[in-house]
């Protein structure tokens, strides 16, 4: 790389001295994030008002069609399955309705977090940290920093995560062997691409640890450049205790959605098949909350990880 | 080329010719045998004819054996080429001679791109592309009668060989015909060919047509067709004594059972027996991995070899099981299978255009790498084992009646995985999401605009239309006519179909009538508009109103006379309708002198009082509507908001009274007021194109729909919660 890197301050010279370690970064982070609930509420709500809106043509496809229909019950108990299909099946104008309002929300959702990254990374931050807001700061800092956060997260899109992407095609390909994909059963691959499956789902979390480690670097120094800022960024996640705490949220990261997905199949079931409507959603939105939480002891630990060593 | 023709008539057989018949019939190692479970015509079998339990597990011959071949068979595994050679015994049981004889050539329907087939079917079938440079042909080398050479004067058109006769073949003659030829495989497409060392040895030998005459004897000839885009095979049944030659490594899979092996030079010689089948297919590859398991049954055990991929054992068992549901509910439906075994091939991903196949006593299923909760793999195997009734045995012609082979097998498959998945979920169960064979034919064939009638022959049907028509409409019109008899009704119905025509030729109207007859019912009102006709099938219910009976206003007459009551109110409503309408009236007139008043409308406050007093009656409307053309009776269900209900049977006769009034409206005078209204509430029409406006509620549910939006926001949300990673 021809491009010299200015001298960060933010960045250890001495491996040795990343003090404290993953674990410690780790109880900070959730610190961090106990003493945020606004953040989280914040995160929460607009995730649900995000998904609120981006489903209401659905709402009102499901209103017209099946409002006054007695084989609506069925079908919302689970007893009839048949029925959806033919409700999909028979309404193609309100499918692509559904579809496409879904579609915009998750574009818009996903660029409105790229926007206010650099605002709840600098939340996150210890308050001893330069780049930290009170929870009034984080609007203004994130308005502040979003052209430089979306400038990271496309470059990111482009050199990091279509790779990765790419890659772990390349390797779930090599692992069940592309031409005998038709020959293999589901149990074996299923076993063939599990652990291909969590090793990207480990480097996705770890590409997002680096992504938020440049976006430090970039809110620490606005004189940075986006490409100069994604190099600091790998730099930093090349330092030893880094890299470990950074493996260390990614695997909690995973298994914890993981285990959260699981969570909410299981409680949902039932009270989904009995119409124990409120319950359902007062269960899906606990763990959405869960969710929001885990994200950000990930952003949280990152910001104590990039902090520098004394 | 001279053109003799060496036959047997059974009133004059000449010496010579029945010597050698009996020398050939003796090397087979047939001798006649009747069977109760035996057709009339086998029966009926001359004396010296084939008859031969080896390969069946009732006493022989279960059929007239029409064509018997005795055939030998090399493969040449580097050219994908097998050569044959052996003899054909052929029967003419109709009433007339014929003086030509036509064949079969099935693997000429790959020769090049213009064949019948290719054109039919676009050089795809199934989703399957027929591979470049993938051609394959069957030449016909030699055909000798009496020993004489007779092949200069066969007229090959397409897939049939024609062979003009110097002498006619009697009625009951036999004669011998010695085959010789080579097939050329073509590479893997439409149920045939090879793909590597993977051979699909199938429809690869000359296969004589069917002969026959017309019911009243007027018109004979073979009925012989080309080979068609979207359907399969048609021939007679027989005796085969077949021995392949293939290199030692190879493990084969064949028709019927295997009665001898020899080895020499690096290859072996397998020969395989079977009887009362009509045709034979065989399947070599050294890399089939074996799996035997057996069945059970009343007539005792079926032995199953699985013929699987390496690496696949653990699927051995969901074959079996397929194969196991199909056998029991074979039994059940139709009759006991009565042959010995029953090989199923599963060939490889590249040869996957060969899966999906039946053939007698041998089926093939396909590689499947979904998940085990998409049970095609059963479904396949069922589907594929159930055609050893229909057309195996009871032998429809599927390019003239397709739906008699493989609509009856569709109806077949979903009641035998009915029978191995009791969850209900027979085609689909993952998480908590559940599909079965009824839903997934329905699906189907609500898919495709109905514009062909049922019996349209299939190659006057595009590929999409064939399937949906012939497979899942005709399941849909068989479990509709299944719910209208009753299960019990319906299996002696389908049995006695089964009984009938096996061994025999059916064709749509032979179905119809054993139905009908079978069931102690006619059924033509049903037949005639499912199966000949495009009627749809749709009902639905179109309106619920509700209304308060007012009190009495206008002008009245005190006191009041008697009601006069509308023709529509039933006798249960009558007692309580008079009581309600005398009481208003005599309210109306109370201090009231004789004579016309005219009333005012009760006040809001008088409603009150009324509706404190006694809650007043609802003067209901239901109107059911018939969409479609199709006529069915069905059930109309109305619930009332008291959890009182009312049932009535909209009959097949009242529709059909006047068939163009499509609506029936039902009203009601009782203290509750319709809740909802459904017709055909438990499906029972399952041809029916739409259910979910089989019912209506007179007041919108939310809660369902809130379920259901809840559900579908909350995905949304998680996807979101994760983006934000």
């Amino acid at each position: 790389m021809s491009e010299r890197l200015p001298n960060q301050t933010s960045v250890p010279t001495n491996p040795s001295d990343s003090e404290p370690g993953g674990f410690a970064s780790l109880h900070k982070g959730l610190n961090r994030v106990i003493e945020s609930p606004r953040l989280l509420l914040g995160l929460w709500l607009l995730s649900l008002f995000t998904g609120l809106l981006a489903t209401l043509p659905a709402r009102a496809m499901l209103r017209d069609v099946l409002a006054l229909r007695p084989l609506a019950e069925r079908i919302a108990k689970g007893e009839y399955d048949v029925g959806l299909l033919e409700l999909m099946n028979d309404n193609p104008a309100a499918m692509a309705a559904v579809t496409s309002a879904v579609m915009v929300a998750v574009l818009g959702f996903f660029a409105l977090h790229a926007v206010i990254a650099g605002g709840v990374l600098s939340r996150l931050s210890p308050t001893s940290s330069a780049r930290y807001v009170p929870a009034g700061g984080l609007l203004g800092r994130a308005v502040e920093s979003s052209g430089a956060m979306i400038k990271l997260e496309l470059l990111f899109g482009f050199a990091v995560r279509t790779p990765l992407l790419l890659f772990g095609a390349a390797v779930a390909g090599f692992a069940i062997g592309w031409s005998k994909v038709g020959e293999l059963s589901w149990q074996s691959l299923t076993s063939r691409l599990a652990p291909v499956i969590v090793l990207f789902l480990l480097l996705w979390s770890v590409a997002s640890i680096w992504l938020n480690l440049a976006r430090l670097q970039r809110l620490d120094d606005d004189k940075l450049s986006t490409w100069q800022a994604f190099l600091l960024g790998v730099r930093q996640l090349g330092q030893r205790q880094v890299l470990f705490g950074a493996l260390l949220v990614a695997v909690l990261g995973v298994i914890g959605h993981g285990g959260l997905f699981f969570l909410g199949r299981m409680l949902t079931v039932g009270l989904d098949a009995k119409l124990l409507i409120l319950a359902a959603f007062a269960v899906r939105q606990g763990l959405s909350i869960l969710r929001n939480a885990l994200s950000l002891l990930v952003m949280a630990t990152t910001c104590e990880l990039a902090e520098p060593k004394s | 080329m001279r053109s003799v023709l060496h036959h047997t008539p059974t009133h004059a057989p000449p010496f010579a010719s029945r010597f050698a018949s009996r020398v050939l019939l003796a090397a087979l190692g047939l001798s006649v045998l009747v069977s109760p479970f035996g057709s009339p015509e086998a029966q009926a079998s001359p004396s010296g004819w084939p008859s031969d339990t080896v390969a069946l597990r009732v006493a022989g011959p279960l059929s007239p054996r029409t064509a018997s071949y005795r055939l030998k068979a090399r493969l040449d595994e580097k050219t994908h080429e097998v050569k044959g050679e052996g003899t054909l015994i052929w029967r003419n049981l109709e009433r007339k001679e014929t003086s030509e004889l036509v064949f079969n050539l099935y693997q000429n329907g790959f020769k090049h791109h213009a064949t019948t087939f290719i054109r039919e079917a676009g050089a795809q079938l199934r989703g399957d592309e027929m591979p470049e440079h993938g051609f394959g042909a069957i030449d016909v080398t030699s055909i000798k009668i009496g020993g004489v050479e007779q092949v200069g004067k066969a007229q090959v058109i397409d897939s049939l060989l024609k062979l003009k006769l110097d002498t006619p073949v009697g009625p009951g003659s036999v004669v011998e015909i010695e085959l010789g030829f080579t097939t050329k495989l073509p590479k893997v497409f439409a149920r045939s060919g090879y793909a590597d060392d993977f051979h699909a040895v199938t429809q690869w030998f000359p296969k004589i047509a069917v002969f026959e005459c017309s019911k009243d004897g007027a018109t004979c000839g073979f009925r012989a067709h080309q080979y068609h885009g979207f359907t399969e095979f048609f021939s007679d049944h027989g005796s085969y004594e077949v021995t392949v030659d293939v290199p030692e490594p190879f493990v084969v899979g064949a028709t019927g059972i295997q009665v001898a092996e020899q080895k020499a030079s690096g290859r072996k010689q397998l020969t395989f027996r079977a009887d009362d089948v009509r045709d034979f297919a065989w399947f070599a590859d050294p890399k089939f991995v074996e799996h035997r398991a057996r069945a059970s049954d009343q007539l005792g055990d079926v032995e199953i070899r699985v013929l699987n991929r390496p690496g696949l054992s653990s699927l051995d068992e969901r074959h079996v099981n397929g194969v196991r549901a199909a056998i029991l509910e074979g039994e059940h439906r139709y009759f006991s299978y009565p042959y010995k075994n029953v090989t199923v091939i599963v060939p490889p991903r590249q040869g996957n255009g060969a899966g999906g196949m039946e053939y007698p006593t041998l089926i093939t299923s396909f590689l499947s790498p979904l998940p085990d909760g998409i049970r095609i793999i059963e479904s396949v195997d069922a589907h594929e084992f159930g055609h050893q009734w229909v057309p195996m045995m009871i032998n429809s012609d599927e390019v003239e009646d397709a739906w008699l082979d493989e609509g009856i097998n569709q109806t077949f498959t979903a009641w035998a995985m009915d029978r191995l998945f009791t969850d209900g979920c027979s085609s689909v169960k993952i998480a908590n999401f559940c599909l079965n064979d009824r839903d997934t034919d329905w699906m189907s064939a609500r898919g495709v605009l109905r514009r062909m009638p049922l019996s349209t022959q299939s190659r006057r049907l595009s590929g999409r239309t064939y399937g949906s028509l012939t497979y899942a409409y005709t399941s849909l019109m068989m479990r509709s006519l299944e719910n209208y008899l009753g299960e019990e009704r319906m299996r002696r119905a389908l049995r006695h179909y089964a009984e009938r025509y096996r061994f025999h030729r059916p064709r749509q109207a032979d179905f119809m009538a054993a139905m009908s007859e079978g069931a102690g019912e006619d059924l033509s009102w049903y037949f005639q508009q499912a199966v000949n006709t495009t009627r749809v099938a749709d009902y639905d219910v179109l309106q619920i109103e509700n209304q308060k009976h007012e009190l009495a206003y206008g002008l009245w007459e005190c006191p009041p006379k008697p009601p006069v009551l509308p023709d529509h109110v039933t006798e249960a409503e009558r007692a309580e309708w008079t009581r309600h309408i005398t009481e208003s009236n005599e309210a109306a007139c109370a201090g009231k002198p004789a004579g016309r008043h005219e009333l005012n409308p009760p006040s809001e406050k008088e409603k009150k009082a009324a509706k404190n007093k006694d809650k007043p009656p609802m003067d209901s409307v239901v109107v059911v509507r018939r969409r479609g053309e199709l006529i069915y009776p069905v059930d109309i269900v109305v619930k009332f908001e008291d959890g009182s209900q009312f049932s009535q049977v909209w009959s097949v006769a009242e529709q059909s009274a006047q068939p163009e009034e499509r609506m029936k409206t039902l009203r009601f005078f009782r203290r509750a007021a319709v809740e909802r209204a459904e017709v055909d509430p438990q499906i029972k029409l399952a041809l029916d194109e739409k259910r979910l406006n089989n019912g209506l509620l007179a007041k919108p549910n939310m809660r369902p729909v809130t379920r259901l939006f809840l559900t579908f926001q909350s995905w949304v949300q998680t996807a979101l919660d994760l983006i934000s990673l």
